[in-house]
């Protein structure tokens, strides 16, 4: 009596316990080939098939051989199945609005490893937007028992346990099979391989108590229901409902977006060193004469002063300062295409010269740190003034270290201090070098805008030395002409004639007038224009240009004079 | 015990189909009675929208295809004609001892029909019919293809369903889980059609027959 009570009771033990064991294994199953992320690194379930797998493997787990099917890692089917007299899985799409939030998608997620408490509010997302595309319904129905059961003996009873475990692992294997022939297995194949992006996702929820599918939604969904396994005290029951088609999880129905491998970012060597910003305005880029309006690091064909940006840093700072260079420039975009343009390379420059920026700061927050060390270190003054973005005013020693491009032919420096406030021009340049270069006629390898070289050229003017100083010399022949003295000196050519003009001017003296007449005074220019063709420089400046300018009008000063006074 | 015999749906496909479709319904009935411990293995058809699953036995894959192979040869023969593989799956009785035979005794408890009628529907320069695929269609053929294709591929998986549910529907003629090593539960064998000996001509109703007198007749042959 007491064995048999004894062994009645372990057959109860190990037939509860198959049973418990077929409500986690089924849950598995049907997770792990529906539960996003939620499995190993395979993207489908099972093995690959690629892969040599033997059931002899030594990994083999305890739970592995229930049922003897070796199934994935899936940490979420282990979790929170309490209940072992029924078990829902809900298999929801869930569609991503078309703003979604990368948040809401993480909370999808998450709340994929706590499946219990998943609610539509919950998710974050609008209820209407999920659609329950599958329903797996595992439950045990108790004292269902079934007819020809014959516990009285030992070796029933094992037959009995046999039979069920058997019949168990049958069921487990047409429902591995089963879940991946459902529509809804495509789904989750294509959002698992993460080679495209869909505007929805797949979320699940394991319940014990659901609400019943409305009437609509059940006539939308099919059912199938797998022979049920009975027991001595009740049957498992293993139900499936899913929608019957792939236009219902809609698949094909919502374009995705498919990443692209962008093989021209800022910092790649297939990107083109001339590919132009769309922010950038076209003026914006630099003035003629450079080869390419950006410099890149890996750019060996690029000007000379683009290898130097090589041999300086390391590529990633070059990256993060290209990086900072393009984001300068789209945020300036609004502004003259000169200062932006100016802004956005001195900020490479102090990056390259201070590495004020390898955290990727934004440019005011580099100026602002790296003021002093810029002033001190490398000539650099920056001014924070009511320009949006702080503008650098770099010496001309400061980039004559570092360009070595003779393509930047515009001889001034300017900076836009200069042009913004004037009175402090002589603060912000480097006088002496200034003047050094200006006196050598040599070139600043610096790419100025007009307005800073009209600026600079007003400048020049201001400090120039007396026009009239240079003019008595051999090289300036000046000739008596009508009590007037004419000095040649050389001219630009006019586009509008191509005759040499006369420029200076100077005051009649008594001397002079006394002998002139205008036969004398034609003659005289005559001879005056031979010796200034022959004396002429090639060398045309601007200076020349408004002295002749200047000459011109002094001349036509003196000439409505003696037109109005009496000639002496 | 009774022998439970599962008609599958017939499958019209072509020449280059047959290995795939094959090996997709031979390899899913043997892992519902690869009872032992398998690690499954998910295969992917290269022509259809279809998910298989394999039990992972090395061994089982090889002989899949060895037969397949031969069904090929067969095909190649015998073209336009309907044909059916048989998937049996016996127990072996106890030896029996005697003077005159010393056949291991096979008692089988299931057997699958696969049946199949391949087709070649293009007409084709080479006389291989596999090669019929590489000959250009035209519109209209390629047309007709692609619906027999989806049609396939709808076939193939009510055939796959149709042996779930014979799965499902019959257990209980399943002999219990024998403890060996390795998947494989109960030996079984793959026979490819019955091109007859019996009167040295083929036999019009062949796929009606019954398989026994077949398999006799191909285990003496081979």
């Amino acid at each position: 009596m007491v064995s048999s009570h004894g062994n009645a009771h372990s057959d109860t033990a190990r037939m509860e316990q198959i049973i418990t064991e077929f409500f986690a294994k089924s849950v598995h199953i049907i997770l792990e080939s529906r539960a996003l992320y939620a499995s190993s690194r395979n993207s489908y379930g099972g093995y690959k098939s690629d892969s040599s797998s033997s059931s002899s493997s030594s990994s083999v787990r305890p739970r592995d051989k229930w049922f003897n099917l070796a199934l994935r890692e899936c940490p979420v089917a282990l979790e929170n199945i309490n209940n072992h007299e029924c078990v829902i899985v809900d298999v929801i799409l869930v569609h991503r609005s078309l703003d979604w939030d990368p948040m809401i998608t993480k909370k999808v997620l998450c709340k994929e490893r706590y499946p219990l408490c998943c609610s539509g509010a919950e998710l974050g997302v609008d209820a209407k937007s999920e659609k329950i595309v599958e329903r797996w319904i595992v439950q045990y129905e108790n004292g269902k028992k079934i007819k020809n059961s014959n516990l009285g003996t030992r070796r029933s009873s094992n037959n009995s346990l046999q039979n069920l475990y058997k019949k168990s692992t049958l069921l487990l294997r047409s429902l591995y099979a089963t879940v991946r022939l459902l529509p809804a297995y495509k789904t989750f194949r294509d959002l698992n391989s993460s080679a495209h992006i869909r505007p929805f996702t797949l979320a699940h929820r394991v319940s014990s108590f659901v609400e019943p599918f409305t009437r609509k939604q059940e006539s939308e969904m099919m059912k199938y229901r797998f022979t049920p396994v009975d027991t001595s005290s009740g049957r498992l029951c293993l139900t499936v409902m899913y929608c019957p088609t792939a236009s219902d999880l809609s698949c094909e129905q919502l374009p995705s977006m498919s990443p692209q491998v962008i093989s021209d970012y800022v910092g790649s060597p297939l990107a083109s060193p001339l590919r132009r910003f769309p922010s950038l305005p076209l003026s914006g880029l630099p003035c003629h004469g450079c080869s390419s309006p950006r410099r890149h690091s890996w750019n060996f064909d690029d000007s000379k002063a683009s290898s130097t940006y090589i041999n300086d840093s390391s590529l990633p700072l070059h990256s993060k300062s290209q990086i900072l260079l393009s984001n300068t420039s789209s945020r300036l975009h609004d502004l003259p295409p000169n200062p932006h343009l100016r802004g956005s390379r001195c900020t490479y420059k102090i990056d390259r010269n201070t590495n004020v920026m390898q955290t990727g700061a934004t440019s005011e927050k580099v100026f602002s740190l790296g003021k002093d060390e810029l002033q001190k270190n490398s000539g650099v003054r920056i001014s924070a003034n009511s320009f949006p973005f702080p503008r650098i005013s770099i010496s001309s020693r400061f980039y004559l270290d570092d360009f070595d491009d003779t393509d930047f032919s515009c001889p001034f420096d300017v900076d836009n201090d200069d042009m913004k406030n004037p009175g402090s021009r002589t603060k912000s340049l480097d006088r002496g070098h200034v003047a050094e270069a200006l006196e050598a006629g040599g070139f600043f390898p610096i790419r100025k805008s007009n307005y800073a070289a009209v600026g600079a050229l007003v400048h020049m003017l201001k400090k120039a030395p007396p026009l009239h100083q240079d003019f008595y010399t051999s090289e300036h022949p000046s000739v008596q002409c009508g009590g007037l003295r004419l000095t040649a000196i050389p001219s630009l050519r006019d586009n509008r004639t191509t005759k040499p003009m006369k420029i200076s001017v100077q005051k009649p003296n008594k001397e002079n007038l006394s002998h002139g007449t205008h036969c004398e005074t034609r003659n005289n220019i005559q001879e005056l224009n031979k010796n200034q063709q022959a004396s002429i420089s090639t060398r045309k400046t601007t200076r020349d240009a408004l002295e002749e300018f200047h000459g011109y009008r002094e001349m036509k000063n003196l000439l409505v004079m003696r037109d109005i006074k009496p000639q002496i | 015990m009774n022998c439970e015999v599962c008609q599958l749906k017939e499958l019209e496909l072509e020449h280059f189909e047959i290995r795939e479709v094959l090996r997709c319904i031979l390899h899913t009935i043997i892992f519902h009675r690869a009872l032992g411990l398998v690690r499954p293995k998910d295969v992917d058809l290269e022509l259809f929208d279809v998910t298989y699953v394999q039990c992972g036995e090395v061994e089982v894959e090889k002989k899949i295809e060895e037969k397949i192979e031969q069904f090929i040869c067969w095909v190649e023969k015998h073209p336009n004609k309907k044909s059916q593989i048989c998937l049996s799956f016996y127990e072996v009785k106890n030896k029996q001892a005697s003077w005159f035979s010393n056949k291991i005794e096979r008692l089988y408890w299931e057997q699958w029909y696969i049946n199949l009628n391949v087709a070649q529907h293009l007409k084709s320069h080479s006389s291989k019919p596999h090669r019929s695929k590489f000959v250009d269609p035209g519109e209209g053929a390629l047309e007709d293809r692609n619906a027999r294709s989806a049609a396939l591929e709808v076939s193939l998986r009510e055939v796959l369903f149709q042996i779930i549910k014979f799965v499902n529907e019959k257990k209980d003629h399943v002999p219990p889980i024998p403890n060996l090593e390795g998947a494989i539960s109960f030996p079984y064998e793959i026979t490819i059609p019955r091109f007859c000996f019996w009167d040295g001509h083929d036999q019009e109703n062949a796929p009606d027959w019954a398989s026994n007198n077949a398999k006799l007749i191909f285990r003496i042959i081979e």
